[in-house]
């Protein structure tokens, strides 16, 4: 997988549980991927997934996180 | 609101280190106690955190001491103060709540290369009225990275006077550290307890990253010899999506390998040496009081100690992944997997160690952040095929395929492996559906950047594991295997207090009460297709799995020594027969019976050492729940079993 630069547009509570595929209230989520600081507006770069393509892992600054299906559905690009 | 009230006249110092996982707090926490600390729980909690002093040596360095004791408190990691786990929890109750001490200074680790995060505690504590000073590490890193700070810049925002430094590899910086502590004025303050929601958590992140703009510069070139560039090459290769599996594979196996074979060796002199102290009691004391210190207290002690080598090396060995920044790797690697039966990546590790033993593996899953998948691994962890399980398993597979090749036993062996992962699979999804799909699966996992761990701080860790377990775990496994001596060694004639013989033990045996529960529960045991003398060695496999063995050789009247012990009972079981009840003169070791004791010892949780380990971490409602159920569905499927092989003339 090429790596891609995107960029955070919003981070939103509402997104997709990845158990149950429906919309669900991910607030704590969202307030723990503000706090690995992740923000609207910041520049992302994905590098690669892994376990069969179900974790994202994604650079910024000198920052490397490992998000699942859930978390990225909380990232509006 | 919590009112705390320093008085002026304290003779010391209570400093707390605080500060994200993989900051460097732990690092700076041994620097500054070396080996003077210890592990306290906090109220309430399973948590632990570790309580130290200020070396004596770096104390001497003081002309004039403020204070007259420091003392150090190293608090689990947070990305906030917000909490998001167990962990996490008590580090914000520590600062909250301050029931066991009264913080006059927190120590915010700071990672240099992570301010665009880490700086939020900060923050937070500013907020709280908590006062703090930042340390900032990984300053070398920084350096190599490109990142131009402002120290004076951040220094202004929380209202410090200066920022301090720390060099985790070579200790610069602790002397600055030290004389701030020791110059440092205690005040006064209340706690105050602000709600942080997503709004206020989003004005604090933008506030910081104007801040982070103002204070730090990154040079546009990153040289190919920064960490975060090395990193980034050998990622290609760990989480690569093929050799990261094998690379994965073979550091699992050396992982499991050195569990259980290079823990064996120090296992075994354990071992004889609490057999030799046995010994000597026995040939040079006589009488009741020498069985009780023998047979009861040594090996009682024994049997607490004989587990330290595999809770170190297992702890040792995570200590190593997590500090070079591997675990982490593994946990994102395996997530899917094992997402597929309510567990994350966190739970890989403590899993594989069940193999070996479950009591280190129980302590592993401290690791686990989700509440939920730590409940679901310490369930499923003891269906493991430990290595106590073995000489059950032999014993009854060489009784079965005794005249056959013994490949077949071999292929059983396998069988059994397979079916306890298919067990604990089963019942791992079902506890995910008891629990209930409320938790909302979470990962954010921090890759930190690979890093060369310090010798020292890993021993330190493992050490410290360790003697958790023995100070924890080690008094109720003594009591329970005491208890198990004394039923399993009285009623007895007091005149011939001394076991004398073989024969003697056994008569004492037959006699004792566990025997006599064993006779009169037999009727219970009758369904899985054994008598009495079975039901006692299952009762005695509870002190531990493998003394099922020791108890057959002496119901079965069985002597001699390792080989020819097994010999000797494989011929008595061939001969064994109930001896009364609805199948008197029946044959007691049958296909069918023999089928019923291993899926039984494959699914019961009969070690008393786990169930103790099992309470401490999870509490006695929990860990009796689970010896409760895990005991009933094995008994349930032995009968089933059983029941059913008769039914085909087995």
């Amino acid at each position: 997988m090429e790596t891609q630069i995107k960029t955070i547009k919003s981070i939103e509570a509402l997104g997709e549980n990845i158990h149950t595929g429906q919309k669900t209230d991910l607030t704590d989520i969202v307030e723990r991927l503000y706090d690995l600081g992740l923000r609207a507006g910041l520049e992302i770069q994905i590098l690669r997934k892994v376990s069969f393509g179900k974790i994202t892992i994604m650079q910024f600054d000198q920052t490397l996180l490992a998000l699942n299906e859930t978390e990225m559905s909380c990232l509006k690009f | 609101m919590s009112e705390i009230l320093n008085s002026t006249n304290l003779k010391s110092l209570n400093v707390v280190l605080v500060g994200s996982p993989n900051s460097g707090k732990t690092t700076l926490y041994n620097w500054l106690t070396g080996s003077k600390h210890k592990t306290v729980n906090y109220p309430g909690a399973t948590i632990e955190f570790s309580k130290g002093e200020l070396q004596t040596e770096l104390k001497e360095k003081f002309k004039l001491p403020q204070f007259s004791q420091y003392f150090i408190y190293d608090t689990p990691g947070v990305y906030s103060l917000s909490p998001k786990s167990a962990d996490e929890e008590v580090t914000l109750k520590i600062l909250t709540e301050q029931k066991i001490f009264q913080i006059d200074l927190a120590l915010v680790i700071v990672d240099a290369t992570q301010l665009n995060r880490q700086l939020l505690i900060c923050q937070q504590l500013n907020e709280m009225n908590i006062p703090f000073q930042i340390v900032f590490t990984m300053n070398d890193v920084a350096g190599k990275e490109g990142l131009l700070i402002s120290e004076k810049e951040i220094a202004n925002h929380f209202a410090l006077n200066q920022i301090l430094k720390f060099d985790g590899l070579l200790g610069q910086g602790l002397i600055e550290i030290i004389n701030f502590l020791n110059d440092f004025q205690i005040r006064c303050y209340k706690v105050l307890k602000p709600k942080w929601d997503l709004s206020s958590v989003q004005n604090i992140t933008n506030d910081l990253n104007h801040l982070y703009i103002k204070s730090v510069e990154a040079k546009k070139e990153r040289t190919k010899n920064s960490p975060l560039a090395k990193t980034l090459k050998i990622d290609q290769y760990l989480l690569h999506p093929f050799f990261g599996a094998i690379i994965f594979l073979i550091l699992m196996t050396i992982l499991f390998s050195s569990i259980y074979w290079v823990a064996q060796p120090f296992m075994d002199l354990i071992d004889n040496s609490f057999k030799f102290i046995a010994e000597f009691i026995k040939n040079n004391i006589h009488g009741l009081f020498a069985d009780f210190l023998s047979d009861g207290i040594i090996t009682a002690i024994g049997g607490v100690v004989i587990f330290v080598p595999q809770i170190f090396i297992l702890f040792l060995f995570i200590g190593f992944l997590e500090n070079t920044g591997y675990l982490a790797r593994i946990a994102a690697l395996v997530d899917k997997p094992l997402s597929l039966i309510g567990l994350g990546g966190r739970s890989f590790v403590p899993m594989l160690s069940g193999f070996a033993c479950a009591v280190p593996a129980i302590m592993a899953t401290r690791n686990i952040k989700s509440k939920k998948e730590k409940l679901i691994a310490q369930f499923v962890i003891p269906f493991m095929t430990c290595s106590a399980r073995l000489p059950v398993y032999a014993l009854i597979l060489g009784f079965l395929f005794a005249d056959k090749n013994p490949v077949f036993a071999g292929f059983g062996m396998a069988i059994l492996y397979f079916m306890s992962i298919v067990v604990g699979a089963v019942a791992s999804g079902i506890i995910a559906k008891i629990v209930g799909g409320t938790e909302k699966s979470q990962l954010s996992l921090d890759l930190p950047l690979y890093r060369a761990p310090r010798f020292k701080i890993l021993l330190s860790q493992a050490i410290d594991k360790s003697r958790s377990f023995l100070f924890r775990a080690g008094p109720v496994i003594f009591t329970l295997a005491l208890i198990l001596w004394v039923t399993s060694n009285f009623p007895r004639d007091f005149k011939n207090g001394s076991l004398i013989d073989q024969r003697a033990a056994a008569e004492i045996t037959e006699q004792s009460y566990a025997a006599t529960l064993g006779k009169n529960i037999q009727p219970i045991f009758e369904p899985l297709g054994v008598d009495w003398r079975v039901g006692f060695g299952i009762i005695s496999a509870f002190a531990a799995r493998e003394v099922f063995v020791s108890a057959m050789a002496i119901v079965f009247h069985v002597e001699g020594e390792d080989d020819a012990k097994t010999e000797g009972l494989l011929s008595k079981m061939k001969n064994a027969k109930f001896e009364s009840g609805k199948y008197k003169d029946q044959q007691v070791f049958t296909i069918a019976s023999c089928v019923g004791i291993l899926i039984f010892f494959m699914i019961a949780l009969q070690c008393l050492s786990t169930f103790a380990i099992l309470k401490k971490e999870s509490g006695w409602s929990l860990a009796m729940a689970q010896l409760v159920s895990s005991n009933l569905v094995a008994y349930g499927l032995a009968v089933s079993a059983v029941q059913m092989l008769k039914s085909f003339g087995y």
